[in-house]
């Protein structure tokens, strides 16, 4: 339990890193906001209108802990692009990515633990082969190519699935199998390999060796070993997904978070960046804490102190 | 290493993508980067039409074509790709045997800072680096590797930690070797094996990295040929033109297999433990 | 030598319980054979007490498995032979009827205490579903049982619901004990059930062990490096090199008057407590090498006394009495 603490603490001051290294970056290099938002053709004088209202014209720290203060209350800024509280904007995006990336985790992890347990089982015959070419080539192909062979096969050549936006189910489709793909050939691997090792173990011989079917000692006992590490995977995988997704919602046009930070980031509208990342680290910290938690909960090894 | 078959069969495929890319240069008919709106999207002919001289793979919708684009793309990628690995992955080692061996302080600064880095995912932290800095080859492998060492660094240091504490090393220290040395000549060799290893996976990663940004605008600069801008150049015409976005994903997807096929093989041959 | 007493010996008379015929066993993996099992022939009467007796590599816990038709899928082939339980071929029966007779009629203790329990489960439960499994018992009635036997091994019952990790090796031992003995099977065959605990346990664990013989006189098998278990425990041994028994016969018979000369070099590598102190004699060479068996005798290149005819074909079973065979062409002469 106490480990857990300090895990939420170490995570709380990574992410006020975070914050320190998104705010840092945008104000290197070149690219001037009070200019975009003031137009080509402003004078020096309104650029510098500009620059005060935006509060470009504060020191950096300062900046930096208007931002902060304004985190703790729940404001996540204002963008300058957008003329709304960052807050009202990446509320509804985020939702959007999230319906992608849960709807991408449940296929791909209900796939490949099927598969993964079938293969192991089942090593070296030809389902074993498959799942294992499966695996190798999924992790090899590129998540753009991906989608634009999904959208030329079900989208262009047979015309079952719509390309572009959102809408019902359908048009959550190719993009969700899309983004799911890299984890359901990872973690068809994982399991597989998994499966084999455990049911290399003593006790699986032991527990047949009692009397119980191979069918229950595979598919009951041995199977919860073989799951205990892949359940907790769920957690990190979202990490990958989410950076898949800026590529996913960019071909597919969906209107999630990766689409906003490619807008903003082109409008350097600082506020809105900042919290994307800041939002999206949050995501990354909370999966990764919620697989430890998991894994601690799971494993009767692991004491609760 | 030459027994694994994985690890020659990725040799060879690397091997030969590496040398025709490489060599393309020198045999090639077209430019990869003239347009030539006479051109636009021509249907591949397969070496019919005069061979190198005909569009084997076709053109993209400005006239270029596609075969050219394609190998001088790939020899961009790849060398990005392997500078990339190289910079990354001695940073990330240096990274790692130094607060791995001295721990302390230094080491839960850098473990802080990693976690920073690893909680914005690669991809993120790149568009965001590459867009204050401006779009060129240099700016795209410094992002790439900025954005990457910390795996290494973090492996290389698991590696020293569990090293740290057995015999061989104490008994250095008793003798009296300096720190330098038993960084260099003992703990470091220790570690290669696992870093061939992951450097296999680091190719594979950053040439799909590179082709997201590419594609996204953000990777090489245009008209530069990289199979990530091939694929965005194509991706109006998908209907009409397909074969614009297929070719580079194709090669793509063989030149991460030899990678990931050269990383399975190696772990075969040297982590006996593993038996796939 | 302690051995000499007499052992409880019910069995004496009874009919056979398990036939081992002719048994071969080959390991095949990536071009790779391992002959593990080359002619087994063994014979456990109701109520006897048998020692399997042999180095690591020997082919015990291959034949062990072999008994319960569990040799691991696609990379064992039983190439000859069979394996008789009541008089039915463990090779033919069904897998239902094999799921009853295993852990219902036939027990078994496995080697290593740490890996042999489920990690993931309570002790409780994994006794328990063996109850429920063969006796048809309810959950409650099962679990009351499981408490009663821990009990019975000098376990608290409160600990009923904890897991493996929670337990000394020796005590996971236990348990593992009696999981198999608790549908009271006719035979038990313990697979080196001490070799990975300290001597205090050990000791503890045969006294188990023999508690429990006198008890429900089940048949054993006791598969073991360790003489001192086999002269404690057994009526009668059997020792194994290269995968073939090469000697056999009642236990007091066999240590006082070993035939082979394999048996003789074990004997003979245990120091003594008593007499003069004498040089401990190691047997030189290695353990046959099942990949690679040598022609004729397969004990012939670390035995002092081999000749010709040892490397030319390979002994039979030679009578010295009654109760005493050994395969060693020095036994002819007694025969």
């Amino acid at each position: 339990m106490r480990s857990i603490l300090r895990r939420m603490l170490f995570s709380i001051i990574v992410l006020i890193g975070v914050t320190i290294i998104a705010f840092g970056l945008l104000r290197i290099g070149h690219g001037d906001p009070a200019r975009m938002m003031a137009g080509g053709m402003a004078s020096a004088d309104e650029v510098e209108e500009y620059r005060v209202r935006m509060g470009l014209n504060q020191p950096l720290v300062m900046q930096y802990l208007t931002y902060m203060k304004g985190i703790l209350h729940g404001d996540l800024g204002f963008s300058w692009n957008y003329n709304a509280p960052v807050g009202d904007i990446l509320g509804v995006r985020i939702l959007q990515t999230l319906r992608l990336a849960g709807f991408g985790l449940l296929w791909a992890f209900s796939f490949s633990i099927i598969l993964g347990i079938v293969a192991g089982i089942n090593q070296g015959t030809g389902i074993d082969f498959a799942a294992i070419l499966f695996a190798i080539i999924g992790q090899s192909m590129s998540i753009v190519w991906l989608g634009f062979m999904l959208i030329l096969i079900f989208g262009v050549t047979l015309g079952w699935l719509p390309t572009q936006g959102m809408g019902g189910f359908k048009h959550m489709i190719m993009p969700g199998l899309c983004i799911g793909f890299g984890v359901a050939s990872k973690q068809t691997r994982l399991m597989r390999s998994g499966m084999v090792d455990v049911l290399r173990e003593d006790f699986v011989v032991a527990t047949r060796a009692r009397g119980i079917s191979k069918n229950k000692t595979y598919f009951k006992y041995a199977l919860k070993n073989a799951l205990l590490p892949i359940a907790t995977n769920m957690g990190s995988e979202l990490g990958h997904m989410l950076a898949g997704m800026v590529v996913v919602e960019n071909i597919f046009n969906w209107p999630g978070m990766g689409q906003l930070l490619i807008q903003a980031i082109s409008m350097r509208d600082y506020q809105l960046v900042q919290s994307v990342l800041l939002v999206t680290a949050i995501m990354l910290v909370l999966g990764n804490l919620a697989a430890d938690i998991a894994y601690t909960i799971i494993d009767p090894r692991i004491k609760f102190n | 290493m030459w027994k694994s078959k994985l690890f020659m069969i990725g040799a060879s495929m690397l091997v030969l993508l590496v040398l025709i890319c490489a060599t393309s240069g020198l045999w090639i008919k077209w430019s990869p980067t003239t347009s030539s709106l006479r051109s636009r999207l021509i249907a591949p002919d397969w070496f019919g039409n005069g061979g190198l001289s005909g569009h084997p793979f076709g053109t993209d919708p400005l006239g270029r074509d596609v075969l050219t684009r394609l190998l001088q793309g790939g020899w961009v990628s790849l060398k990005i790709t392997f500078m990339v690995t190289i910079i990354a992955m001695t940073l990330g080692a240096i990274v790692g045997l130094v607060s791995g061996y001295f721990g302390g302080i230094i080491d839960m600064i850098v473990m802080r800072i990693s976690d920073m880095l690893l909680a914005i995912p690669q991809l993120l932290l790149a568009i965001v680096v590459v867009s204050v800095l401006g779009p060129s080859m240099f700016n795209l492998v410094f992002t790439l590797s900025a954005t990457s060492w910390v795996a290494t660094a973090r492996l290389v240091r698991s590696v020293v930690l569990n090293m740290k504490h057995q015999e061989f090393i104490s008994a250095s220290r008793v003798l009296g070797a300096p720190t330098s040395r038993i960084i260099l000549k003992e703990l470091f060799p220790n570690t290669i094996t696992q870093m061939m290893i992951a450097a296999s996976g680091h190719f594979g990663g950053t040439i799909l990295v590179e082709t997201n940004l590419s594609y996204l605008g953000m990777g090489v600069p245009i008209p530069n040929p990289s199979w990530g801008n091939l694929i965005s150049d194509g991706r109006q015409y998908i209907a009409a033109a397909p074969w614009v976005v297929i070719a580079p994903g194709i090669a793509l997807m063989l030149t991460v297999l030899g990678f990931n096929f050269l990383g399975d093989g190696i772990r075969d041959v040297f982590d006996p433990k593993n038996q796939d | 030598m302690p051995g000499t007493e007499k052992n409880k010996d019910p069995g004496a008379g009874n009919e056979v319980l398990l036939r081992i015929e002719n048994l071969h066993v080959e390991y095949r993996s990536g071009g790779a054979i391992a002959k593990a099992v080359n002619g087994v022939n063994l014979a456990i009467r109701r109520g006897e007490a048998m020692g399997l007796v042999g180095e690591s590599g020997a082919g015990k816990t291959t034949t062990a498995l072999s008994i319960l038709n569990l040799l691991p899928d696609r990379v064992s082939f039983v190439t000859k032979g069979d394996v008789f339980f009541n008089g039915k071929s463990m090779f033919t029966t069904s897998e239902q009827e094999l799921n009853s007779i295993r852990g219902g009629q036939i027990g078994m203790v496995f080697s290593n205490p740490l890996t042999s329990l489920n990690p993931l489960y309570t002790i409780g439960h994994q006794v328990a579903m063996v109850l429920m499994k063969h006796k048809g018992m309810e959950k409650a009635d099962a679990y009351r049982t499981v408490g009663d036997l821990l009990e019975l091994v000098g376990i608290s019952r409160e600990r009923i619901n904890q897991y493996p990790h929670e337990f000394s090796g020796g005590m996971r031992q236990r348990v593992g004990i009696i999981a198999a003995l608790c549908c009271s099977p006719q035979l038990l065959i313990l697979d080196e059930p001490t070799t990975a605990l300290d001597v205090t346990i050990q000791a503890q664990i045969l006294e188990i062990m023999k508690r429990l013989q006198a008890e429900y006189s089940t048949s054993l098998l006791m598969i073991t490096h360790n003489l001192g278990i086999v002269a404690e425990l057994c009526k009668r041994v059997a020792i194994m090199y290269g995968g073939e028994i090469v000697e056999e016969g009642a236990v007091n018979e066999v240590f006082e008057n070993p035939k082979h000369w394999y048996t003789h070099g074990l004997l003979d590598a245990i120091p003594k407590l008593t007499g003069p102190r004498v040089e401990l004699k190691a047997l030189p060479g290695l353990v046959a090498n099942a990949q690679k068996l040598p022609q004729g005798c397969k004990f012939h290149e670390r035995c002092a006394h081999s000749r010709g005819k040892c490397i030319e074909s390979i002994p039979p079973f030679f009578k010295i009495s009654d109760e005493h065979y050994a395969a060693c062409w020095d036994a002819e002469e007694n025969a």
